[in-house]
């Protein structure tokens, strides 16, 4: 991947983004450009930040501080910009899968037949077919957040947001959604920023895997993961694979601070981050 | 599994639709009891055979006081749905409002209906005003407060997941937040069903100028005609009961995804015929690069594929 590649086709872009609760600084000033076409996921310990990072993109939360630049526009504080997938999959429950997946296009007027038919046309591409007219209380965890995630696609914003999507499914699952998830972005040649808490989720998934530190958050460090595309399972054996995984494992746990009370001798041996 | 045994074994000794039935026969099997235990005089307590003898006999007279006490409590239920829906709107939109009218709301239900019914008469006259505010007053207060509190209690994430994707305030209101309240609406008019009956009685109790069953039992009772007393309490319940079942009867209809696994005999199922059996080829094919993993993980979503029959999936899914 050439290093000029997101300074030619910066999508999205935080300058000095930062924010504080009651005077508690959560985010530290921070700066991300995201490339059109990239896949960049954001790992970090729970409760530093990552969700309201998201909700900053997202036009749902002011910064305290910067601004964030969409397609070269300023977007701060504007919401209606990005697709939002949450941590819940915050389906529907009196939508259909279809009715779900159009909701927003409902919200914007009325559904007409064209994007009805668009939208099953989509689901039916990415393996949702059979389960159309299901109400939401009949799915597998999985396929909920399939449908949400579709619903997201649906909303064909440039950049979509993806907040923890796959982490409360069942390893198995979970594994089956992310090599979805990478065919549905390799088709739709889309544009993800992708938040986890789960290392080896963001190696596996990402172009680039920023670290980040323990509240007040900022990014630690910045992995450039470059693996051949598709990627299969098989991949996470590989010894490069585990090079980045353990590379990410350095920074995140040798950060000062980062876990008060880690003493895993596990972690001992891995020495300062590099 | 012995929960299943257990339900298979009660559908067995007793069908659903027996059930209420074999309630009200042992109901009348005791009163009858009672009577005979403790020989009471038919004009303390009729026998059930009295009372049905007398609304049968009667029919022709009972039956426009019946049907004056019907509308009244159909009519002044209507009145009241529509102002405890329109008030729990207006409340959970307008902030300011919802503030101050509670306590006015609060007040009117404080306030004991049967001795605010006089007053209303004087201010409203004799006719259908007073009853259907009378019975107003009775149902619309379950309609706001349960109505409200859903309304108010949208989960915050998919108001946030709402406001994300943008999206007018009326269409908030109509695609989100009132059908996560018909759910509690729905609760809300069984009970205001049966409070309605009561009101309407209040109403004719006060004011007498329209016959009514209500004030043809205080009639009755002063010629202590009991089985006539006996008889019109039973219609009047009848009444409330009617209302009942068919509040529950409309929440089949107005919250269908409760009780069913699929949407049917919407236009999109019909899109959705139409697209799977256009011979789509498998997702396999069309997403799954070559050497990708993907195409391992699409396998293992195989169910996905559209079973032959559609009523096999509704029958596994309840
Ligand atoms: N609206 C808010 N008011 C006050 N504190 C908040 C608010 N939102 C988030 N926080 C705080 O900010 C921190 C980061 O939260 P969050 O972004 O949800 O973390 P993460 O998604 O990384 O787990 C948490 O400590 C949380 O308590
Ligand atoms: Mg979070």
């Amino acid at each position: 991947m050439e290093p000029t590649r997101e300074a030619a086709t910066c999508l999205l872009e935080l300058r000095d983004v930062s924010r504080s609760f009651g005077g508690v600084e959560v985010l530290t000033p921070i700066d991300l450009k995201i490339a059109r076409g990239e896949f960049v996921s954001i790992v970090g310990p729970s409760g530093c930040g990552k969700s309201t990072l998201m909700n900053i993109v997202a036009g749902l939360v002011e910064p305290t501080s910067g601004r964030v630049m969409l397609e070269g526009r300023d977007i701060t504080g504007r919401s209606g910009h990005v697709g939002y997938m949450f941590q819940k999959d915050l389906l529907i429950p009196w939508r259909t899968v279809l009715g779900n997946i159009t909701f927003g296009a409902a919200l914007k007027g009325r559904v007409s037949k064209g994007q009805l038919v668009e939208a099953a046309e989509m689901a039916r591409h990415y393996g949702l077919s059979a389960f159309l007219d299901n109400y939401p209380h009949t799915l597998s965890g999985g396929m909920r957040q399939r449908v949400a995630l579709m619903r997201t696609l649906a909303l064909g914003r440039p950049i979509m947001l993806l907040d923890e999507p796959f982490g409360a499914l069942d390893a198995q699952t979970r594994v089956q959604l992310q090599q979805w998830l990478l065919a549905v972005w390799a088709e739709m040649q889309g544009t993800i920023l992708f938040i986890t808490h789960d290392i080896e989720e963001a190696v596996f998934l990402s172009d680039r895997v920023l670290v980040m530190s323990r509240r007040p958050a900022a990014i630690a460090a910045e992995i450039r993961v470059d693996l051949e595309r598709p990627r299969g399972v098989v991949v996470t054996t590989s010894e490069e694979f585990i090079a980045y995984k353990r590379q990410a494992m350095e920074i995140l746990y040798s950060h000062r601070g980062l876990y008060e009370e880690v003493t895993d001798p596990a972690f001992a041996t891995l020495g300062p981050a590099s | 599994m012995s929960g299943d045994r257990t339900r298979s074994w009660g559908r067995r000794t007793l069908p659903f639709a027996a059930r209420p039935i074999v309630a009200i026969v042992v109901a009348v099997l005791l009163w009858e009891a009672v009577i005979k235990l403790f020989n009471v005089p038919p004009y303390v307590i009729p026998t059930p055979e009295s009372t049905v003898a007398f609304v049968w006999d009667d029919w022709s007279q009972l039956q426009p006081l019946f049907f004056q006490t019907l509308s009244e409590v159909v009519l002044g239920f209507l009145v009241g749905v529509g102002v405890g829906v329109f008030l729990a709107v207006l409340m959970s939109e307008v902030k300011v409002l919802n503030t101050t009218l509670y306590p006015l709301i609060i007040t009117s239900q404080a306030a004991p209906i049967v001795a605010i019914a006089p007053p209303l008469v004087i201010i409203l006259g004799f006719g259908m005003l007073p009853k259907l505010v009378i019975v107003g007053l009775c149902v619309f207060f379950p309609i706001v407060v349960n109505m409200l509190s859903a309304l108010n209690s949208v989960d915050p994430e998919m108001l946030a997941l709402v406001k994300s994707i943008e999206t007018s305030r009326l269409r908030l209101l109509a695609l989100v937040k009132l059908p996560s309240a018909l759910g509690p609406l729905c609760a809300a008019l069984r009970i205001g069903a049966t409070f309605a009956v009561t009101g309407a009685v209040i109403g004719e109790w006060t004011a007498t100028a329209t016959r009514g069953l209500g004030n043809n039992i205080l009639t009755q009772e002063s010629a202590l005609n009991t089985p006539a007393v006996f008889g019109e309490v039973i219609m009047l319940t009848g009444i409330g009961i009617a209302g009942f079942l068919l509040m529950s009867l409309l929440e089949r209809f107005v919250i269908p995804w409760r009780r069913r696994s699929t949407a049917r005999g919407l236009l999109r199922s019909r899109f959705r015929r139409r697209l799977v059996s256009g011979g789509a080829p498998s997702v396999t094919t069309r997403v799954g690069a070559p050497g990708s993993t993907f195409a391992a993980g699409v396998a293992t979503a195989a169910p996905l594929q559209p079973p032959a029959d559609r009523s096999v999936v509704q029958g596994v899914l309840r």
